[in-house]
């Protein structure tokens, strides 16, 4: 598959290597293990007929590994399996598995996401997509991954880009791109039911049920409830933290094969839920600062409809269009969100050895915040659009072994005017098991609503003649923050059950947000007086981040996988705050086993280095699962250690921000009829 | 400003219109809709089982096989995909009366009478040379690469985004004496002989 804004149909470039119990555990009885392994029958495929041999999903790890050797960027998938066996219950969680990405869990359901640097818990430099779908919001640029909840039985796979994806996916895919993909409602036929709880993770419970709704649609409607444990407080882990999470979310897709060659999607869900949230606000009157607790409520709504047609393997169109509502009621203020999206691809081969990829389209946001002292914006409202198109060509230059793609993504925003986002990239590929490709793309995230009208009030000095109150505020002439990336990466496939991915990067980054002092001025609205020492935002910021991503999978064994993923990073930007934030290297490995009488046996441990912004040291975690189906695979029970190496710990942002994450327990049953 | 909300609705959800009820109401709702849920094999596994469904789904001429319970054979030209797992998945096992057999051709020109042709991808360039020499022989051709069909294969295996997809060329097939029942023709995509 090229690089291109389409399935990328591949596996993980994923990782790692035995957690040291387990290591110890198989060393025991090797001998043993070997044999039990290979005597347990593999089900006989000869006794799956036609229809249902075609249902059956490919497995092998090496072949999946043959599709993703041909994109020419840095790509892991996370499929819905390996999900399953990580144990995850959201998807920041899961993006701890992916090489290059930073996961910083500040609170019970608060996480900083970040690829490739400038970690934050709104990390503005990431587009994250659902089904198509993108979810980021237009008020900061960044996610809030306390409402991106999916139907994890219902994910075929989350495919990540990392690195700038721009020239394809638009604004703000900056430092990488997750799409989270679901499976097709013709996949997921048959009721599900799951349910369990623990000590964090208090209570989950979810359903779905696929039908034949005719003879060429497939339906899949699911509803799901999840309730999880406030943390430990951040300055003092003896008493709680007052930061619990509960969502209800349901939805439904359906597919229709309305010929041979159409294809038409219709999906649409629904959420609700609160999370507590308590921190220190300033206040005009003395003491100045006021401890807020509040119980913020979420809603969100959304409808999607998409029509692809295939002429053949390499021509194709589609349409899609959705309209997504969100709605988020914090202590400070409230936002209502509306975004109506179109987007038109055109894929065709014009000449032999040419396969373009164009498209066009449009978003509009409607937003309204209603702020407080503490956070406002102004004005409140804000109509925006986007329009945009994209075209790429990806040119056989040799054969099938030498690949060059251009291409660009050109928009048009309320805020910067005009951006492009061109990149080259060139892919060389020797043979079936060897692939190397290097890469230059400009990329942008264009300014956000607060980058412009924002105003955010975190302290306020008292004591001298009227409170002085320091205020971020927003700037007209915000700059779209720009990327200019440099990439290299080999894949390699030396001996059969291993597969190596590694990818390099430059990045060189310019007009990235900073604050300026201005002028002092009186206030009198709201009361009392006050001066307002004013930090207005600018783009001052400049610098050069370097890095290394190594994936390693190893098949060391038909029951055994083990993975290990290395990431290197160095930042050396003219903001040390930003160098401080994000860490230096991490380690993440895995192992999983499928042990005889259908036990399975899943680790991870991950190691992350300190984060001198936050006098935060480094850790290492590890999270255990272990499972048993019936041999029918109708029935599945497992029981999940989470962060097992420490009561509590502490992972990102200042001691008054963030909260201590508790080791975890869970139980969960499955079943499917 | 910032109101403190009440503590009162501490343990209350009100995003939940999915109580138990529902979820009972649901699982009742979906019984007996479906059949188990997919599974995963790893893919030559499940390829070695599509050449026992083609066993099973095509029938060749009297004169093909010398005896009423003569073997079918399976040829595979080109560098062998599917190490052991082809062999596993067939012994033993018989259609029709048969059991099968399994033979290796390294090159075009080796190629010999058998009743399915398995086309290793090995073999891309030299497909003219292959359908050639097989179409000497009532021989089902079986390809894996997305043209195989097109080209005047008989059948192809595709997998696409980690699921398989079959292309039947019924045209191939009559051509070399074969019939399709109408099931396979069914689970299959119809492709031309044609650029």
């Amino acid at each position: 598959m090229p690089f291109r804004k389409r399935r990328l149909g591949t596996r993980p470039g994923g990782p790692i290597v035995g957690v040291l119990a387990l290591l110890l555990l198989a060393a025991g009885r090797p001998a043993a293990f070997a044999q039990d392994a290979a005597q347990e029958p593999r089900q006989d495929v000869t006794e799956i007929d036609l229809d249902d041999l075609l249902k059956v999903h490919v497995s092998s790890p090496s072949k999946k590994d043959q599709s993703l050797n041909d994109v020419p960027a840095a790509v892991t998938v996370l499929r819905g399996e390996d999900l399953r066996r990580i144990g995850a219950t959201t998807i920041a969680e899961a993006m701890r598995a992916v090489p290059g990405f930073h996961v910083g869990r500040t609170k019970s359901s608060v996480w900083a996401v970040s690829p490739r640097g400038f970690s934050d818990e709104l990390s503005n430099k990431l587009l994250v997509l659902i089904d198509g779908r993108s979810v980021y919001s237009p008020l900061h640029s960044g996610v809030y991954w306390d409402v991106q909840d999916v139907f994890l039985d219902d994910v075929d796979r989350i495919e990540v880009i990392r690195g700038p994806g721009g020239t394809l996916w638009g604004a703000n895919a900056i430092n990488g791109v997750v799409n989270v993909i679901s499976k097709p409602a013709g996949d997921t036929q048959g009721v599900l039911v799951t349910a369990g709880g623990g000590t964090e993770e208090r209570v989950f419970t979810g359903a779905r049920a696929g039908f034949k709704a005719a003879d060429n649609v497939d339906v899949r409607v699911f509803a799901k409830y999840a309730l999880r444990d406030d943390a430990l407080d951040g300055v003092d882990p003896q008493h709680r933290a007052y930061d619990g999470w509960n969502l209800g979310n349901t939805g439904f897709r359906a597919d229709w094969k309305a010929s041979a060659s159409d294809r038409v999607t219709v999906s649409g869900g629904y959420y609700e839920g609160q999370v507590k949230e308590q921190f220190a606000s300033a206040t005009l009157t003395a003491p100045f600062v006021e401890t807020i607790r509040d119980r913020m409520d979420l809603k969100g709504a959304n409808a999607l409809f998409r029509w692809e047609r295939t002429f053949d393997p390499t021509s194709s169109i589609s349409v899609q269009m959705y309209y997504d509502y969100t709605f988020r009621d914090e202590a400070v203020f409230k936002d209502v969100l509306h975004t109506g999206d179109f987007d038109f691809q055109h894929r065709f081969t014009p000449t032999e050895g040419n396969d373009v990829i164009w498209g066009v389209g449009y978003r509009i946001y409607r937003s309204t915040t209603d702020g407080s002292f503490t956070f406002n914006v102004n004005p409140p409202g804000h109509t925006d659009d986007v329009i945009s198109a994209f075209i790429q060509d990806e040119i056989l230059l040799f054969k099938d072994r030498l690949r060059l793609t251009l291409g660009s993504k050109f928009e048009q925003n309320d805020y910067s005017g005009f951006e492009f986002q061109p990149t080259a990239r060139l892919a060389w590929t020797p043979e079936e098991t060897h692939m190397a490709w290097a890469s230059l793309t400009r990329a942008v995230r264009t300014p956000s609503i607060i980058d412009n009208d924002g105003r955010l009030t975190p302290t306020v000095i008292g004591g001298g003649a009227v409170p002085i109150a320091l205020s971020i505020f927003g700037n007209e002439d915000f700059q779209t923050e720009t990327l200019l990336a440099t990439e290299a990466g080999y894949r390699v496939r030396p001996v059969d059950p291993l597969s190596l991915d590694l990818a390099l990067f430059m990045n060189h980054y310019d007009r990235i947000r900073t604050g300026s002092i201005g002028a002092p001025f009186l206030e009198t609205t709201p009361p009392p007086l006050h001066a307002v020492i004013p930090v207005n935002l600018d783009n001052r910021q400049h610098g050069q981040t370097r890095g290394v991503e190594l994936a390693a999978n190893l098949q060391a064994a038909p029951w055994w996988l083990l993975q290990v993923n290395y990431t290197y990073l160095h930042m050396n930007m003219n903001t040390d705050t930003t160098n401080r934030r994000s860490p230096h290297e991490q380690v993440w490995l895995r192992s999983a086993m499928d042990l005889p009488g259908n036990f399975s046996v899943d680790a991870t441990a991950r190691y992350v280095s300190g984060l001198p912004a936050f006098d935060l040291k480094s850790y290492v975690e590890a999270d255990l699962r272990l499972a048993w189906r019936d041999a029918s695979r109708r029935f599945e029970a497992a029981i999940v250690g989470q962060n097992l190496a420490h009561k509590s710990h502490s992972e990102f942002d200042v001691a008054s921000k963030r909260s201590e994450i508790q080791r975890g327990v869970y139980a969960s049953l499955t079943c499917r009829f | 400003m910032p109101v403190l909300k009440s503590e009162a609705s501490r343990s209350t959800c009100r995003g939940t219109p999915l109580g138990a009820g529902a979820l009972i109401l649901l699982c009742l709702a979906g019984r007996g809709l479906a059949q188990d849920a997919p599974d995963t094999l790893p893919e030559y596994v499940i390829k070695a089982g599509f050449l026992f469904n083609f066993a099973k789904y095509v029938d060749w001429p009297a004169s093909a096989f010398p005896q009423a319970d003569s073997p079918i054979q399976i040829g595979i030209v080109g560098k062998d995909p599917f190490g052991a797992d082809l062999e596993k998945t067939l012994k033993n096992k018989t259609v029709k009366n048969r059991t099968f057999t399994v033979v290796h051709f390294a090159e075009p020109g080796d190629i010999r009478s058998c009743h399915m042709l398995f086309v290793s991808k090995s073999e891309k360039g030299r497909l003219p040379e292959i359908l050639e020499q097989a179409g000497r022989w009532p021989v089902l051709t079986v390809g894996e690469d997305p043209d195989f069909a097109r080209s005047g294969g008989a059948t192809t295996i595709l997998i696409e985004q980690e699921k398989p997809r079959l292309e039947v060329n019924p045209e191939a097939a009559e051509k070399a004496g074969l019939t399709i029942s109408a099931k396979l023709l069914k689970a299959a995509t119809i492709v031309k002989t044609g650029k």
